[in-house]
């Protein structure tokens, strides 16, 4: 399986937005989905998260395995820290706790706030990664490095985040070389089995090769870089974004949300909500 | 005529230069392929416990370039890594923040205890140390977690979080970046620019 | 006369960490619209000459330098790389790692970018390098689902988008298929001919021809052994340190026949395949990646004591067809079977018990700390007897020309020149002891005479039954198979013996073909055996033939 930003939404009405955009969305939409508690407003906002996520067009198919483990971790992580906590945390930190069952050996408490908490934890992380997919699929090759640059983070740092972005799939193939190059030689990557120390140990054969490999072959990029005049002046940017109405609009929205989720948040008008049905 | 090739001015640990960035950006997509790899062949949600090879990577950048390489490939790669395998580039800021920071504070040792790596041996052992104490004080910034997610509390982080991700990164710090500078060390000697 | 580009004179450099200089006293000048071949053993100096005139040298790299050299006036020692970044384009040795940017167009643009230029200038430059190039189809591509051959147009369309009065290509042609270096070098021909100077390194030298060079610097140990005309080059070169056209060896073989022996080398014919099943048989194979199918419908099998070259266009298959063979690529239609017995459910490494396979690019599997370490490593994971270890490891290195090198065991495989990591990649399948040896490019990035002794070496060792190669060199499969397969697309479209095989000229050509030389020769000259020799053994024959009396 090759690791590469796949520009799967080629075309969809997200893809054709200014890419900076996109990227103050996710940005903005991270800063305040954390300030809202209430799951109501979260269902609401999830809602509206799949919606914008949908005109990304991204194809269903190429992202169930991304979708599947974010869903499992956040599940997970939720559920834990409900049993740790017995959902004496967030808003119920004090709370009487409506205990629903209690677990074998240690007594451990599933409460209906605990129950509470999962559910605004896996609202809102879905909504956030609805919001977070289109940077990845939604933005053209070649168009991070000028958004980047046209949000005023200089000349050199755009060149790095371009320079590791198009550096993935090459690495990525070597390295799938690298581990065909060893199994012909008798090894095996997927073996189980050992302490940890061991494990990464014979992991060596794959690492250590195409690490090495990358970092002889930096040297030929560094002489590229070098003799094509890289960073010795002020660079131009022959690529330049131009925001639209509707890319406007998309900003403007998010910025709208992070206002209103400050606003919610300061005045404590979204905190976390008991789900009533939990509790008779 | 004779024109001595002049010694350099060599640029300061914390500029930007064209080696930096290039060593920054293989470093970064390295860390995400690798993690990439492991995620595309592991049974989801048994990541923490798992074994981390990449994460001994970011801290041999960091010991082997410098502190500044070592943030850029820690924060950089862990942004576009959870970018890769779908979890989102900003849905944990604090975690990219972090895995900067343990590739930062590695990379000032070198810097620090220049004079006690005499030799190839002392250098590795070097390298391993610098890598556990990284992890250790750069992961306390996952605490920030607090903050983006008021439903979890201190324990939580601390036992499913904090514990056993130092503590399987100290791990791979410890074997992996030795191993690594042990690798380099010959070839970077050879390459002599 | 016009002013040369280049003046170099008096150059020695020596690296920093070395303690033999790189390059000795040369004395180079450059004219425009020149076109410079620069040729001679791997490790002579190329890419450091290359290095010196583009000022990576003393700018990036740090060492010895004495003498001068002076870029259209411009001394490089004391002009930043900026201001040399106009004068001189560079495409370096590896493609790939080249391509700083994500796209095409954003690859070309990099260089005006980082000079600052204004905009509408660079777009005008686009407009006129697309053109100019051929690049116009790849305008809308990302840098990563490149060919080889793409790699490199897009390369040399980066340099010229700084408009270089001088351009510097180090190795452009390894790994390309002879369609795709005849096109990049009607490029530099044409380059040449609007005023541009060009160097170009390289050790295919027939193929260079095609750009008709007009003089040739020939590096030995880094001193010059010959600067002059091409004619005068093709007349003096030692034919078995580059590769020559075969007319070469004609006049070289006759000034030799005075000499009674003639080295010839004796034919090395199998025993014809007894009723043995087939070492390797593809049956409706269909293979590729991720979504791609690669492998069309594939049928072919190969005998357990044959020697079968493979050849066709870049990206056609042939690696593939290889690594489905031996389990690295799942099947998704069809079978492998191997010695008459189906693969499925067995291992890679079972099979790599039958099966050495070298890799296209072989460094990327080093990774132990000492080459003996790296020798044993599959030996060890096959639970190999560790008896006999230290004689495997001995005969390995010497099959490959590496057992000389000094404390060649104990060094850090990576620390070995390109040209011999290929080599130690070889010796690695080797320690193995396979029955069949199957190798991916061979020649690709070697000189001529390791290339060439290394297949003579291979052919001799003991209980290696047969030898599968991939190559875009036509002479080298010629002469050293038994039989050929011609891929395109992912389908085999020929399958005989050599002689079979090139009949058909309009099929050779739409696999990215090309008529050689040695090819015509043999054609001409070589008997009625079908079989064909080596330059060396065909100019002798040839020579004897015509200077025998009454024949
Ligand atoms: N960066 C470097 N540091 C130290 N020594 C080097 C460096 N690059 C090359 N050398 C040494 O300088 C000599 C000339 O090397 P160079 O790369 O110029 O050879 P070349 O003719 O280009 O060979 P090839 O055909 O294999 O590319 C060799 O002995 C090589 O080991
Ligand atoms: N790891 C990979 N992932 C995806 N596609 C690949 C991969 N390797 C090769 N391909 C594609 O499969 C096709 C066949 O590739 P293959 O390497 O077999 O060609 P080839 O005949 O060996 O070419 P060359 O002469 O350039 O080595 C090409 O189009 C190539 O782009
Ligand atoms: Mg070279
Ligand atoms: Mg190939």
């Amino acid at each position: 399986m090759r690791a590469a930003f796949a520009y799967l939404g080629r075309g969809s009405w997200l893809a054709r937005r200014d890419p900076r955009s996109i990227l103050l969305a996710a940005f903005f939409f991270v800063l305040g989905a954390p300030q809202i508690r209430d799951s109501r407003h979260l269902a609401l906002i999830l809602a509206v998260a799949v919606g914008y996520y949908l005109l990304a067009g991204i194809p269903w198919r190429a992202v169930r395995r991304q979708w599947l483990l974010l869903v499992v971790v956040i599940g997970a992580v939720a559920t834990i820290n409900a049993l740790i906590t017995g959902g004496r945390s967030g808003g119920f930190a004090d709370a009487e706790t409506h205990v629903l069952l209690t677990l074998p050996p240690f007594g451990t408490e599933v409460s209906a706030e605990g129950i509470s908490l999962i559910a605004t934890q896996v609202l809102r992380f879905g909504a956030i990664a609805a919001v977070g997919f289109p940077v990845a699929y939604a933005i053209a090759p070649g168009d991070l490095g000028p958004a980047l640059r046209q949000l005023g983070l200089g000349d050199r740092m755009p060149v790095m985040v371009d320079l590791t972005v198009r550096f993935i799939p090459t690495l990525s193939t070597e390295f799938g070389e690298t581990i065909d190059a060893q199994r012909v030689r008798g090894f095996d990557p997927l073996r189980t089995g050992g302490s940890p120390m061991t494990r990464l140990r014979r992991l060596a054969p794959l690492f250590v090769p195409v690490t090495v490999g990358s970092l002889t072959g930096a040297e030929d990029t560094i002489d590229a870089m070098d003799l094509r005049a890289f960073g010795v002046g002020k660079r131009t940017w022959y690529r330049r974004l131009q925001m639209d109405t509707a890319s406007r609009v998309v900003v403007g929205a998010f910025a709208v949300f992070l206002v209103v989720a400050t606003f919610l948040n300061v005045t404590g008008q979204s905190e976390h909500y008991l789900l009533p049905f939990l509790v008779r | 005529m004779t024109a001595m090739a002049q010694p350099q001015t060599t640029p300061g640990p914390w500029s930007l230069t064209t080696r930096v960035i290039v060593y920054s950006a293989i470093g970064a997509a390295l860390y995400a392929v690798f993690n990439w790899i492991s995620f595309a062949i592991q049974i989801p949600g048994a990541e923490s416990v798992s074994v981390r090879p990449h994460y001994g990577l970011l801290t041999f950048f960091g010991f082997a370039f410098g502190p500044v390489v070592g943030f850029l490939t820690g924060f950089v790669g862990n942004v576009v890594g959870d970018q890769l395998t779908g979890w989102g580039a900003f849905t944990s800021p604090h975690w990219s923040l972090a895995n900067g920071l343990a590739g930062m504070i590695t990379g000032l040792f070198p810097i620090w205890m220049a004079s006690r790596m005499t030799s190839v041996g002392s250098k590795a052992l070097t390298a391993a140390v610098a890598g556990v104490v990284a992890t250790v004080i750069g992961f306390l910034v996952i605490f920030l977690g607090l903050v983006l997610t008021p439903e979890l509390d201190f324990n939580t982080i601390l036992t499913t979080e904090y514990i056993p991700v130092v503590i399987a990164n100290s791990i791979a710090a410890a074997i992996v970046t030795p191993i690594l500078v042990l690798a380099w060390e010959p070839i970077s000697a050879q390459m002599g620019r | 006369m016009t002013e040369p580009i280049a003046v170099v004179e008096g150059l020695t450099f020596r690296y920093r960490r070395r303690s033999e200089p790189a390059l000795r006293n040369i004395w180079l000048e450059i004219a425009p619209g020149e076109v410079l071949l620069v040729a001679g053993p791997s490790g002579c100096g190329k890419s450091t000459l290359i290095r010196a005139l583009n000022g990576l040298i003393p700018h990036s790299y740090h060492g010895d330098l004495t003498g001068s050299v002076r870029i259209a006036g411009h001394p490089t020692d004391t002009t930043p790389l900026r201001g040399l970044a106009t004068l001189v384009g560079t495409v370096l040795q590896d493609p790939a790692r080249q391509l700083v940017a994500s796209t095409v167009p954003a690859e070309l643009t990099f260089g005006p970018e980082n000079l600052g230029v204004e905009r509408d200038e660079i777009g005008r430059r686009l407009v006129g390098v697309a053109a100019a190039s051929g690049l116009a189809p790849l305008m809308d591509r990302t840098t990563d689902e490149l060919s080889g051959g793409e790699s490199q147009q897009v390369a040399i369309g980066g340099a010229l988008m700084l408009e270089p009065r001088l351009l510097l290509l180090d190795e452009p042609l390894a790994n390309l298929d002879p369609a795709a270096a005849y096109r990049l070098l009607a490029l530099v021909r044409r380059l040449a001919d609007a005023g541009t100077a060009v160097v170009v390194v390289e050790h295919r030298i027939e193929d260079v021809l095609d750009a008709r060079p007009d003089r040739a610097l020939y590096l030995d140990h880094g001193v010059t052994r010959y600067l002059g005309s091409m004619d005068g080059f093709l007349a003096n070169a030692d034919p078995t340190t580059v590769k020559l056209p075969f007319y070469t060896w004609m006049s070289r073989a006759r000034a030799a026949a005075a000499a009674p022996s003639v080295p010839s080398k004796p034919p090395v014919l199998r025993p014809p395949p007894e009723d043995a099943p087939p070492r390797l048989e593809w049956r409706r194979v269909e293979a590729g990646y991720d979504d791609r199918t690669v492998l069309h419908n594939v049928s072919a099998s190969l005998g357990a004591r044959e020697r079968v070259a493979v050849l066709g266009p870049n990206g056609s298959g042939k690696t593939t067809l290889f690594k489905a063979a031996i389990g690295l690529r799942p099947l998704t239609k069809g079978e492998v079977r191997v010695d008459g017995e189906s693969t499925a459910g067995r291992s890679v490494a079972d099979l790599a018990a039958t099966f050495g396979y070298v890799f296209q690019n072989p460094s990327q599997m080093l990774f132990a700390p000492t080459v003996r370490d790296e020798l044993l490593f599959g030996p060890r994971n096959l639970g190999h007897d560790p008896g006999g270890f230290d004689a495997l490891v001995a005969r390995a290195l010497r099959r490959v020309g590496l057992a000389d090198e000094p404390e060649i065991e104990s060094r850090p495989p990576r620390t070995l020149s390109h040209g011999q990591q290929k080599r130690l990649g070889i010796a690695v399948a080797l320690a193995l002891q396979p029955r069949t040896l199957v190798l991916d490019e061979p020649s690709a990035g070697q000189d001529y005479r390791s290339a060439t002794a290394f297949m003579r070496e291979v052919e001799r060792i003991a209980g290696l039954e047969s030898v599968y190669f991939v190559t875009h060199d036509v002479d080298l499969a010629l002469t050293h198979a038994d039989r050929i397969l011609l891929l395109r697309d992912g389908r085999i479209v020929a399958d005989g013996t050599p002689s079979e095989v090139i009949a058909d000229r309009e099929r050779w050509r739409a696999c990215n073909l090309r008529e050689t030389s040695l090819m015509e020769a043999n054609l001409r000259w070589g008997g009625r055996s079908g079989r064909f020799f080596g330059p060396e053994a065909l100019a002798a024959q040839v020579v004897a033939e015509l200077t025998t009396p009454g024949s």
